[in-house]
């Protein structure tokens, strides 16, 4: 995705030059504050199953900073931004034997976002409105008590998931002169998920040897455990989705290269 | 223009470039004795895993891993095309024993080996029938894999046992 990002931003600045246009590139943090429903309702129903052998319960995804970038081609009264952000999340169960549930997720996306807004000298103010598009990968690995990591098919829950992510997002964004060509870049979004189609969002287990019991991962775990004892497939609307959203905030170094 | 058309060649090169599980399927590419299989047994009441000695194995064969630059390449007819040769002279894995297998790994988040798993066709039931390792230890001489099996129908929360499997390259 970051390959991605670096090349888009190449044509685009080169374009952009050749037009005269004005190109700024930003770098910093970003902050987002999950709302995971659909994983969000396997957790309830994991800890509600295993509440007997657990010391500490899955946990919902918890406020995460990652890595920011972006380019941005303005004029005074508008702007384009591409922007790329990357994160890395975690929840894990412990249970009394001291063996536990793990998943790590990575979250690589990209967006295009368009906004209107007034800059004087550096000092500015925008909203704006886009697509983001991306990849999230998440890891689900047992634990043992000795340390030991089995990522294998001695439990159904393992396996390394991934689909693609989309969705729109609204927000402000504002810079802030510092010097020169520098300035403090500050965002706040909105993040909300297309909830299109399953088969392009489903979290899914590409590795084919667990294609067929625990290919995916459900949102109803006690249902689940019916559907793994019969042999059966896990129905698309028990598969959790790559739909992460929420609220994000962003503040990053912003430097004018072509003005 | 020169220093444009160096930069997009430089960025297509690095766009395009090797994928690590490839890397890592050739790294452990090669004829690997296995030293020694050691079974170790849950105990759920101190929370130990407790070493079998007596179902230990030692030297009971060798794995010949080879690779062709198809690690987890999907097709209609086999989901595994790097093909493996296995020589037990125990049958202590179940459905692991001496024979002909396809093979691919898994890297974990942090892009190291985590996983390694063997596949064949079972010519009665033309079913694929999987076996996975989780991979330990890694280098480029040795290797340390766990095979965990679980008595709790594979649910987390289970009691098991698990084999660990030290190979040395030849």
């Amino acid at each position: 995705m970051k390959r991605l990002f670096i090349i888009s931003v190449f044509v685009i600045s080169i374009g952009s030059h050749i037009n005269g246009q004005a190109i700024s590139f930003a770098g910093g943090a970003s902050f987002i504050s999950p709302k995971y429903l659909t994983f969000q309702y396997f957790i309830d129903s994991y800890n509600l199953y295993h509440k007997e052998y657990l010391q500490s319960k899955l946990n919902y995804l918890p406020t995460s900073v990652g890595e920011y970038l972006n380019a941005s081609f303005h004029g005074n009264h508008l702007t384009v931004d591409l922007g790329y952000q990357a994160f890395n999340m975690s929840s894990n169960a412990i249970f009394i034997n001291g063996d536990s549930r793990n998943f790590d997720f990575r979250v690589r996306t990209m967006d295009l976002l368009m906004g209107g807004g007034f800059s004087k000298k550096n000092l500015g103010i925008w909203a704006f409105g886009g697509l983001y598009f991306g990849l999230m990968k998440m890891d689900s690995y047992y634990k043992y008590n000795d340390g030991t990591v089995s990522f294998g098919l001695d439990k159904f829950l393992n396996g390394q998931f991934s689909n693609g992510m989309s969705g729109y997002t609204l927000g402000i964004k504002s810079s802030i002169p510092v010097y020169k060509y520098i300035s403090i870049l500050l965002k706040v979004e909105k993040v909300t998920a297309f909830r299109g189609s399953l088969r392009y969002n489903a979290l899914e287990d590409r590795n084919t040897s667990r294609q067929a019991l625990g290919a995916y991962i459900p949102t109803d775990f006690y249902h689940y455990k019916d559907i793994i004892t019969s042999n059966s497939y896990l129905p698309e609307e028990y598969q959790t989705r790559t739909d992460l959203e929420g609220f994000k905030y962003t503040i990053g170094l912003q430097i004018d290269i072509f003005k | 223009m020169k220093k444009i058309l160096l930069i997009a060649t430089v960025l297509v090169l690095f766009l395009f470039s090797c994928s690590k599980d490839n890397q890592y399927a050739r790294r452990i590419t090669g004829e690997w004795t296995v030293d020694k299989a050691e079974k170790y047994n849950f105990n759920t009441s101190t929370g130990q895993w407790v070493l079998d000695a007596n179902a230990s194995i030692n030297n009971p064969g060798t794995i010949i891993l080879t690779n062709d630059n198809k690690n987890k390449e999907k097709t209609s007819s086999f989901p595994y095309t790097n093909p493996a040769t296995v020589e037990f002279n125990h049958n202590f894995i179940y459905n692991f024993y001496s024979g002909d297998f396809y093979w691919s790994v898994d890297l974990g988040n942090d892009n190291d080996l985590k996983m390694i798993t063997f596949m064949f066709e079972d010519p009665n039931t033309s079913l694929y029938i999987y076996t996975s390792f989780s991979i330990v230890e890694n280098s480029k001489k040795s290797l340390t894999w766990y095979y965990f099996a679980d008595t709790n129908e594979g649910m987390d929360n289970g009691t098991q046992y698990k084999w660990v499997l030290s190979l040395s390259k030849l």
